[in-house]
């Protein structure tokens, strides 16, 4: 009966070839060639890696605003510090609540517990993904509810362009071109999805190219 | 340190980064196009690597996660996958245990090949793929028993 060693001396004989190599090498020439000659983008250290100034702005427009809302409208806002100090409790006014849009709640609740953490000073060392994780049947039905077609949309060529940058952040090899679904959210940002870690699972990434 | 540059990678990890492709997707064409697709992102986002180990496993995820984004595609979707393999030819035994890994699920194809091929331990595997150990565990379990089922042996 076949086992793990047929499995083992099949893959053994399984090699690259000479000639893939070399289309391979001569792609890659062609690349650093190209980035050469493209205008070098401004940078910020971050750790090992040096980030493009245009997509740690890019993050931070996004995380800033959803934990902003998570703080109107995960608990009305009123911690129980927030309760005995009147001077911060009058942030919590009613209309500032109901100003909340329904539909941004889920996003708004994914970023509440860095939201938390930096209302109460706790260290806070690594970044929020630019994403929400979403399990689904399939990447159409992890894009946000009553989400249109955005081919034609205004904006949608530079929303790619920040996608590209947020995953160039990440750092784990993905572009656009692994994008499974898109489309124009209700809220007017561009939902992207992407495999997420395991089958089902996905990655939803929204981008304001306006902010 | 050691210059891990594009390049070297191409003669160090080509033959690591297209068996792992071709072990997912099992088509040798599919296989060399992601393989050529993960060198070009080695050059464009140009990530600092702290060994040649460190390289490997970035590498390996990268492919990895290209292998689930062309399952994931609607070409692959409405086309039948081919059954042709390499030049090198195949026992009917390693034809046989081929097929049967290509019949798994990717989340057990992912751990089961990592696992046999690589040599990587559930600790490892879990870290480059981004998983709990007790899920490798037990995807690691559920592929080899979906695989003693199907050969109708050991695994």
């Amino acid at each position: 009966m076949p086992d793990s060693k047929d499995y083992k001396s099949a893959m053994e004989k399984v090699a690259a070839g000479q000639r893939w190599k070399q289309a391979t090498l001569e792609k890659m020439q062609a690349e650093t060639a190209a980035q050469k000659a493209s205008r070098p983008r401004r940078t910020i250290p971050f750790g090992r890696r040096a980030i493009p100034l245009a997509t740690a702005a890019a993050i931070c427009l996004l995380v800033i605003p959803a934990a902003a809302r998570s703080l109107t409208s995960v608990s009305g806002g009123a911690t129980a510090a927030d309760q005995a100090s009147p001077r911060v409790a009058t942030r919590q006014m009613p209309e500032s609540s109901a100003a909340v849009a329904p539909e941004a709640a889920p996003f708004a609740l994914a970023a509440a517990p860095e939201a938390a953490m930096a209302e109460n000073g706790a260290p806070d060392e690594t970044a929020a993904p630019a994403y929400t994780t979403v399990e689904a049947d399939s990447p159409e039905a992890a894009l946000p509810a009553d989400t249109q077609p955005a081919d034609e949309a205004e904006g949608a060529d530079a929303a790619l362009e920040q996608l590209d940058e947020i995953l160039a952040a990440e750092g784990e090899g993905r572009t656009r071109a692994d994008v499974l679904a898109s489309g124009l959210a209700p809220d007017g940002s561009f939902a992207f999805v992407l495999a997420g870690e395991s089958d089902g699972s996905y990655r939803l990434y929204l981008v304001s190219p306006g902010e | 340190m050691p210059a891990f540059t594009p390049e070297a990678a191409v003669e160090q990890f080509g033959d690591t980064v297209f068996r792992a492709a071709f072990g997912l997707v099992k088509n040798p064409q599919d296989a060399e196009d992601i393989a050529q697709e993960v060198f070009l992102n080695l050059v464009r986002h140009a990530p600092q690597f702290d060994s040649a180990e460190h390289q490997k496993a970035w590498l390996l995820r990268c492919t990895i996660n290209r292998c689930k984004s062309h399952f994931r595609s609607a070409w692959v979707r409405r086309s039948a996958p081919l059954d042709e393999h390499l030049s090198t030819p195949f026992t009917p035994a390693e034809n046989t245990v081929l097929d049967a890994v290509a019949a798994l699920p990717m989340k057990y194809r992912q751990v089961i090949y990592l696992h046999y091929i690589e040599g990587y331990s559930t600790a490892e595997i879990a870290a480059l793929l981004g998983l709990k150990q007790n899920t490798v565990l037990s995807q690691l379990s559920r592929g080899r028993a979906l695989l003693k089922d199907t050969l109708k042996g050991d695994f």
